[in-house]
């Protein structure tokens, strides 16, 4: 993990008593995850017993930490040392670490939802109908599968993509996606 | 043998075996059991063998397995006698002798160990399959069970759906700047713009959903900018040795030089190609006094129109007349008008040229001016030098003497003052080749302080880097030794081996002493036997000679004769009680090893096996013979 | 059934019963390969010219057999059918035989070919997959996140249309055992019943 100088001057800023009292130190830590997290439901912010200049400047950096250090996937040890580095207490450092350990996984989340991905099968419908005629042919009488597979796509919602197959059809699409789940069998159990 | 009874348990547990917990002995092992345990470590020494791990109900299927497993078993060296017979009707002792082997031959775990950490793809790899183990066995939910599509089991989550999904798209954000150094002082304006009306960082971006995507990315604009920087210091800036300050003041010179140039250079183009155009545009507009005048008119005949309307709605009668002659008065008079106005420019063109002229010429007047007051000024001089000749004319004897003098004087003056600045040059030029050389001197120092600087920075980065990769190799053997350390038993089974290496070094100990022992007594024993030969000789021919003589004596020697030859059978006696005791105890030892051989267990068992077998073999005739009716 | 030719229908096909077993064979063989590939006027001309007959008899007669062999396809008239439906035109026996003839080896693929005429939603036409494991992205490292990209081609028509969607594993196996059901569904009872009864 790598911070930018104006990151770091913003995270001195924070674990600077001067600067930041205790007491809304740890009222800046838990709005600068949540408002990541819950950006509705975390209301104003805290920024009593300080200059709103610092209060900026200290909330945009602990921001950043809390996303970098998600990104990464970053170890308590190497999170102390960092904030070390920007002259944190002792104290502050339990309290961001407490904080980080406890949000880790949604912000993570979070971060995965970021990104341009095709569209994603979520689910499918099927239904089978009889084809018994049509303006040309009288008789056909074959079974016709209409496939209705769900997707999401990202900026865009539910979309369904439509199909159909006869038999012959299905039975190749399935035999397809089976051999696909006994790839993935396979490699689940190599280790 | 308890002890190898453990491992051998534990082993098979750990490929495995399902065995029991209370089984801790080799003799408590059923034939199920050992067969699965024969056959799942033959599977873990060759994976490309296809065992069966549970034996069939069919006897002769129990035997083809039984066959195969031993020739298995030979194919990787064993080289002790295997059969069918030493897994279906197990002895103890073949047994623990097969698995002993078998055991060996395991592959060693820690050599697996060894190779993951060596390569980071085959550690990525593991993972890989760890989790697609953990998505796979994970039961399907519908979509609107998850929350934002991410699927949460405990601690960890994966995402299924990706309606919440949303492209990466950051807006720069302004964030207050140095407010955390006191010691340079920002403006007041400035505090007062940060503490009163910069929104937020996180309220800067217009959807809440951005703002971790632009601090994200303006922590990396910002960090990239910062390399760059850094490099380039490094490499142009140290060399212009300049401060950072200067430097960049430098850079921003040199870059406002160049625009300026840049911007001067594409005017110069522009107002060239801007003079064609203008050309071009007066050859129209010489071409189109026309469309002018036309306009001029338009305008004109506006007014008049307004008028006329005027006119006709006080008089309130039509003047068709009137009006023919005012159109043709109007003509007369835009002619007479433009022709004037021809006119006028053309005297206004004529005056202009004629005002260049002027302006030309006086330029030149000017310029000859300032030649002739030049002239005028060395003439001037000329007459004051050619005045003062004239006036010393008159008496030039005694002039051109005092001249020489004078003449004499200041070459004396020059000469003494050339010699003032020889002496004052000397010490002059001495100090300058000095501080020449020391100036190259701390010249040279400094590059190569520069060099010096820039190998220490590249030996910085390399550290750097060192530490990382070394902190990531720590990271994983720390991971590694966690998982190790759930095998306790390996310290056990160490302690344990020593004690047993200490317990044969005893055992070897007491036996050589045995040894020693037998021997000493061996050594007696032929001791006693020589001497006792000898005394008997000595004896024998002592009685012997006087046998001849005395009749005592003869039966004497007889009777000597007679306990010689029974002692000599008492001792073969003991000797061979001693050979049949021995064999006894070998007797009893085969008989309590064939004991152990559940011989009477397995007899009845392939009795049992025997009358099996011929049922089924009754019933294929059976079978046979019915198929081969109909 | 029996499909009743109307009077347009039968003026056309008249011509044949003027002429050999040997020229509708010609025929017969033209009509298919007009329903297989496109028309061939090289062919009108050359028979027309060859019978001494105008090009429009000819292809009256042409065009009238390949009615004749669709609408017959098309209500999978049986051979007994086809006799009665002949009927009325008087044709020698030769002739109809023929046609009979042409009817009963071709009509399979003639369905064929109206089968993909009919209205249509689009086919499944080919599927391919590959197994990809998303290890880092700009926003988060450090993951392993398995994902399965899927080409799905679908078949409107003669126009081959593709797309790439993706999912996950736990989708993926959802996906398989609900078409495999739908697959199984037609072994059903109820289903045979069905389709026997159709």
């Amino acid at each position: 993990m790598e911070l930018s100088p104006e990151v770091s001057r913003g995270l001195q800023l924070a674990g600077d008593t001067a600067h930041i009292p205790d007491k809304l130190y740890t009222k800046l830590v838990s709005y600068a995850c949540d408002v990541l997290l819950e950006p509705s439901q975390c209301g104003p912010v805290p920024d009593a017993g300080a200059d709103a200049g610092c209060v900026k400047g200290a909330l945009a950096a602990l921001s950043t930490l809390f996303l970098e250090a998600a990104k990464h996937d970053i170890n308590t040890d190497s999170l102390s040392h960092t904030l070390e580095d920007s002259k944190f207490s002792n104290d502050r450092i339990e309290i961001f670490s407490k904080k980080f350990l406890a949000k880790k996984h949604g912000l993570r989340a979070l971060l995965s939802s970021i990104g341009n991905f095709p569209p994603h099968i979520v689910d499918v419908d099927w239904r089978i109908q009889h084809y018994i005629k049509n303006d040309c042919l009288n008789r056909v009488c074959q079974p016709l599968f209409l496939i209705d597979l769900k997707t999401e796509k990202s900026d865009a919602g539910e979309q369904s993509v439509q199909l159909a197959c006869n038999q012959e059809e299905l039975q190749d699409l399935v035999g397809k996606l089976r051999d696909a789940c006994k790839t993935l069998q396979r490699t689940a159990q190599e280790s | 043998m308890e002890e190898v009874d453990g491992i051998i348990a534990h082993t098979l547990r750990s490929i495995g075996c399902d065995v029991e917990d209370e089984v801790e002995a080799v003799a408590q092992f059923s034939t199920e059991l050992v067969v699965e345990g024969v056959a799942r470590c033959l599977r873990v020494i060759n994976p490309d063998l296809d065992l069966p791990y549970k034996l069939p109900p069919s006897m002769s299927a129990r035997f083809r397995i039984g066959t195969s497993l031993a020739s298995a078993v030979q194919d990787i060296g064993y080289r002790g006698e295997v059969g069918y017979q030493t897994f279906l009707y197990s002895s103890e002792a073949d047994i623990r002798r097969v698995f002993i082997f078998l055991i060996e031959k395991l592959p060693k775990e820690a050599s697996q160990g060894v190779e993951e950490s060596l390569g980071a793809s085959a550690l990525l790899r593991k993972s890989i399959s760890a989790e697609l183990m953990r998505r796979i066995s994970l039961p399907w939910t519908p979509n609107y069970c998850k929350r934002n599509g991410v699927c949460w089991r405990g601690d960890t989550w994966h995402r299924e759906a990706y309606s919440d999904v949303h492209s990466f798209r950051s807006t720069p954000l302004a964030i207050p700047e140095g407010l955390e150094d006191l010691t340079t002082p920002i403006s007041k304006e400035t505090r007062c713009y940060f503490s009163k009306h910069m929104p937020y960082a996180q309220h800067q971006p217009k959807s809440s959903r951005d703002v971790a995507a632009s601090l994200l990315a303006s922590n990396e604009g910002q960090l990239s900018a910062h390399h760059e920087w850094e490099n380039e210091w490094n490499t142009l800036g140290m060399y212009s040795r300049l401060p950072v300050e200067g430097y960049k003041k430098k850079k921003k010179e040199k870059l406002l030089q160049k625009i300026s140039d840049q911007i001067s250079q594409s005017v110069k183009v522009a107002e060239s190609s801007n003079k064609e155009m203008l050309q071009s545009l007066s050859a129209i507009r010489t071409a189109g006094t026309k469309t002018k005048a036309s306009r001029f008119t338009h305008i004109e005949k506006l007014q008049f129109a307004q008028d006329e309307e005027n006119a006709v709605s006080q008089v309130g009668t039509p003047v068709v007349h009137s009006e023919e002659d005012t159109q043709k008065k109007r003509e007369e008079e835009t002619e007479e008008l433009r022709k004037t106005l021809a006119q006028v420019t053309a005297n206004l063109d004529r005056l202009r040229i004629q005002s260049k002229k002027f302006k030309e010429k006086s330029i030149l007047m000017e310029e000859e001016i300032g030649n002739l007051e030049e002239s005028q000024a060395a003439m001037k001089e000329e007459y004051k030098v050619k005045k003062k000749t004239l006036d010393l004319l008159p008496n030039a004897e005694k002039n051109i003497t005092d001249m020489q003098g004078l003449v004499e004087a200041s070459s004396e003056r020059l000469l003494s003052l050339k010699a003032q600045w020889e002496k004052r040059r000397q010490p002059l030029i001495a100090q300058y080749e000095e501080l020449k050389h020391l100036a190259q001197s701390q010249m040279s120092e400094s590059q190569q302080q520069l060099e010096e600087i820039q190998e220490l920075r590249e030996r910085m980065k390399q550290m750097a880097a060192d530490t990382r990769t070394k902190e990531e190799v720590y990271k994983q053997l720390v991971i590694e030794y966690e998982k190790m350390a759930k095998d306790v038993n390996r310290s056990a089974y160490t302690r344990r081996i020593l004690e047993i290496v200490s317990n044969i070094k005893k055992q070897k100990l007491s036996i050589d002493q045995v040894l020693l022992d037998t021997r000493s007594l061996q050594k007696d024993i032929n001791q006693l036997t020589g001497k006792l030969d000898r005394t008997f000789t000595v004896t024998d021919e002592l009685i012997f000679k006087d046998a001849k003589k005395e009749e005592a004596v003869r039966k004497a020697y007889k009777y000597l004769a007679a306990l010689h030859e029974n002692c000599s059978m008492l001792m073969k006696t003991v000797e061979d009680t001693g050979v049949i005791m021995r064999e006894i105890r070998d007797l009893e030892d085969q008989v309590s090893a064939e004991g152990k051989k559940k011989t009477t267990a397995n007899l009845e068992k392939i009795s049992r096996d025997l009358h099996e077998m011929k049922k089924e073999n009754s019933q294929l005739m059976a079978k046979y013979k019915k198929n081969h009716n109909s | 059934m029996i499909v009743a030719l109307n009077e347009e229908h039968k003026q056309h096909l008249s011509f044949l019963s003027s002429v050999s077993a040997d020229v509708v064979r010609e025929f017969c063989q033209i009509a298919v390969e007009f329903m297989k590939k496109e028309p061939n006027q090289k062919a009108y001309n050359s028979a027309s010219q060859k019978l001494g007959v105008e090009a429009d008899t000819v292809r009256h007669a042409v065009e009238g057999l390949i009615h004749l062999f669709t609408s017959l396809t098309a209500q999978m008239v049986s051979e007994q059918d086809l006799t009665t439906t002949l009927l009325p035109l008087a044709m020698p026996e030769e002739v109809s035989e023929v046609i009979k003839e042409y009817y009963l080896s071709e009509s399979a693929e003639i369905r064929s070919i109206l089968t993909h005429m009919s209205v249509d939603v689009a086919h499944y036409h080919d599927l391919q997959w590959r197994l990809d494991v998303k290890v880092a992205s700009r926003t988060l490292r450090q993951q392993t996140d398995p994902i399965i990209t899927l080409k799905l081609k679908t078949k409107n028509g003669d126009e081959i249309q593709s797309q790439v969607l993706q999912t996950d594993p736990v989708n993926l196996l959802h996906l398989t055992s609900t078409l495999e059901d739908a697959l199984n569904e037609l072994k059903t009872p109820h289903c045979r019943r069905i389709l026997r009864n159709l």
